[in-house]
């Protein structure tokens, strides 16, 4: 099979995968999407939602429309690292037991790792799944432990900030994608999933999408493969340098916001990894477009879940981040011109 | 106004009245006759019962004063008037004006005492005012009670032509119906003269008919002046204005973005990336934000007046993107056809 042949089965595969999740999750088509491209391009990714809107449902699904294991952990402020990785407890014949933890347990065939309302978590915790996440290896039982296969989705409801830990810059840098999930606005939609009983069983709607579509453990080197098959021409290369330009020094590219001073708002802009992972989502995304080569639309259309979470303001704008990242973004796409 | 005796006595007007007409020709003719003594014994009645009151019927010379004088060819006196008659019944003990030196415009004021055979008797109807002869108005007439408790009717003419020379004038006598018979009153004659004569002297510029005097004539020189300085000034004004505004708009018509872009363009071959790159900035500026295929949307929003061109305008994005960022695959479009076709609608729009 020629690997153009090869791409495009995984293509269509990547497809229906989608299509398999709609069935289960209405309304939420672009978050979908997203997940889809992070899942090839093997990046991890943050949900952030209001309560009940389905971030779980979701997950679920995807976990079984690409087969391998799951596994699943509630953040709590006495979760402690630990408990990730071992498991003690006394056996039937009285004798101590260790066992891995949820981490551990699955071993190399984990290939979703959902944690859920991962800021009520303590940092240490919080630091040992970073790792877990950019290396996929943790150390326990004096050896390394791989899980090549795995993706990190964590959610974390915005609604309480007690007990809650805030993520550090450097852990949310981590993350591909940082995505705002909403309730659905289409009136329709929102009359399905409060009247439609299908909808109310979750463990059913789950078990509708059809379980193991692709193969989970070839998605690394199909997702290297796809890197390798999009091509970046020397505009789009210009028009991506501008974008992180924009997003260290917005004043320099006539980007205004109003009530803010855009010489004093950016402490930092986006990360070389950021704007890796920006490019590797972009690729996906050219690639499940059909096409060979990037456009500014495939960049633009993960921009706001890539570079909304990886510009750092000044404390004084800090606390408004969520109205000014979005507007930042909004105004960078509109600013960057393109070809150049 | 010098007319004939004939015209005036054929003119109902004169005189008291058509009827009395032939009874006054009768009573004069019968007066030259005979009657004369008889006549003559009535006035000495009369003017002993009233001997104070002065005057009361016109000389019975008068017609033949009249016709001497009115066909005399020297401007003379002229009696116009004249209707002496012996009146039938009691005669007014009348108390007229002075019968000289009047002119037009003059009011004469005749007092009629309302008495027969010196019995106070009374009037149940004035006279008519109203147009008397070519010379004389009789005012509204009045009553008037004097201090003796007699009472007079008193009849107000007016001389309403002016005399070309000295002129007699008599008003004419009448009738009055009292409530105790008809009561006669006599004609009267005045004389009028004119105001001036009719040429005081001939030639040497003394005319009676001055020319008009010309008005001083104001200096406008320096009104002209300053209403040509602010004409000029406001007309200077305006054609600022008006210039202004033209390079206004021709300005803000060369800041248009496709025009832009179409000078742009002019230098350049449709093969030059900076030809589509230009192209793109105009389309950018135009929608307000970058543009890319998905964006697309926006440009329409904003500049509905492009939207027939919408195939052209998407099919030279997908040309863009072939051409930059795909395979670099030689584009077909032409970026200055585009660019003429948009820049003509925009002018359009912009008009």
């Amino acid at each position: 099979m020629s690997s153009q042949e090869q791409l495009q089965d995984w293509r269509d595969a990547a497809l229906r995968i989608e299509n398999e999740i709609r069935k289960a999750v209405i309304g939420q088509d672009g978050i979908v999407r997203l997940i889809n491209v992070a899942l090839f391009a093997r990046g991890h990714v943050l949900l952030e939602g209001d309560v009940g809107v389905g971030k779980t449902t979701v997950l679920r699904a995807f976990a079984r429309a690409i087969g391998g294991d799951f596994e699943r952990v509630e953040g709590t402020v006495d979760l402690m690292p630990n408990d990730l990785v071992y498991h003690t407890y006394v056996d039937a014949d009285g004798k101590p037991r260790i066992e891995p933890g949820p981490l551990l347990r699955h071993g190399e065939r984990l290939t979703t790792f959902f944690f859920n309302e991962i800021n009520r978590a303590r940092p240490q915790v919080q630091s040992l799944l970073l790792r877990a996440m950019a290396e996929r290896t943790v150390s326990a039982f004096n050896r390394d432990y791989s899980f090549p296969h795995m993706t990190v989705f964590a959610d974390r409801n915005k609604v309480e900030k007690e007990e809650t830990f805030e993520l550090a810059s450097a852990a949310r840098d981590r993350f591909m994608f940082e995505l705002r999930m909403e309730t659905p606005r289409d009136p329709s939609v929102r009359r399905a999933l409060v009247f439609d009983t299908a909808y109310h069983d979750v463990d059913a709607l789950i078990d509708t999408v059809s379980p193991g579509l692709i193969d989970a453990f070839q998605l690394n080197a199909i997702a290297a493969h796809i890197q390798r098959s999009v091509s970046a021409s020397e505009a789009m290369e210009r028009y991506v340098m501008d974008l992180w330009d924009a997003s260290q020094n917005p004043a320099a590219f006539d980007i205004r916001i109003d009530g803010v001073d855009m010489k004093r708002l950016i402490l930092a802009g986006a990360s070389p990894r950021g704007m890796s992972a920006l490019l590797r989502a972009a690729r996906v995304v050219a690639w499940l477009d059909g096409r060979s080569h990037l456009q500014p639309d495939d960049v633009r259309a993960i921009l706001p879940s890539t570079l909304g979470h990886r510009v750092f303001f000044t404390p004084v704008y800090e606390m408004r981040r969520a109205q000014i990242a979005d507007a930042l973004i909004a105004q960078i796409i509109d600013k960057i011109a393109t070809p150049r | 106004m010098t007319t004939s005796r004939a015209d005036r006595t054929a003119d109902p007007r004169h005189g008291m009245s058509p009827v009395m007409n032939p009874l006054i020709r009768a009573l004069l003719c019968a007066s030259l006759l005979q009657l004369t003594p008889l006549a003559n014994a009535e006035q000495t009645a009369e003017q002993a019962a009233a001997p104070v009151e002065g005057a009361t019927a016109p000389a019975p010379e008068a017609p033949s004063a009249t016709e001497t004088l009115a066909d005399s060819a020297v401007p003379a006196p002229e009696v116009v008037e004249a209707a002496p008659a012996a009146p039938a019944g009691p005669v007014a003990q009348v108390q007229p004006p002075r019968a000289w030196g009047h002119s037009v415009g003059d009011l004469l004021t005749q007092r009629v005492l309302l008495a027969i055979d010196g019995r106070a008797t009374g009037l149940p109807r004035l006279p008519d005012p109203g147009r008397i002869g070519v010379w004389l108005e009789r005012r509204p007439a009045r009553l008037d009670t004097d201090t003796d408790g007699r009472r007079w009717l008193v009849l107000d003419y007016q001389l309403i032509n002016a005399p070309q020379t000295l002129t007699a004038i008599t008003v004419p006598a009448f009738e009055l119906r009292t409530d105790d018979g008809p009561l006669q009153v006599p004609a009267w004659t005045f004389s009028a003269a004119p105001l001036t004569p009719r040429t005081a002297f001939a030639g040497n510029g003394l005319d009676a008919l001055q020319p008009d005097r010309g008005a001083p004539a104001v200096d406008t020189a320096p009104l002209r002046h300053r209403l040509l300085l602010w004409s000029g000034l406001t007309g200077a004004l305006l054609l600022a204005w008006g210039g202004w505004l033209v390079w206004r708009n021709v300005r803000s018509a060369r800041a248009q973005p496709f025009a832009q872009a179409q000078r742009t363009l002019r230098g350049l071959k449709d093969d030059a990336p900076e030809a589509w790159q230009a192209l793109h900035r105009a389309f950018d500026r135009t929608a307000g934000a970058s543009l890319q295929p998905a964006s697309l949307h926006r440009l329409f929003e904003r500049a509905p007046h492009f939207a027939p061109l919408r195939a052209d305008i998407e099919r030279f994005y997908a040309d863009s993107a072939a051409r930059f960022f795909g395979d670099g695959g030689a584009a077909a479009g032409s970026p200055r056809a585009l660019v003429r076709t948009l820049a003509r609608i925009e002018r359009r729009h912009e008009s």
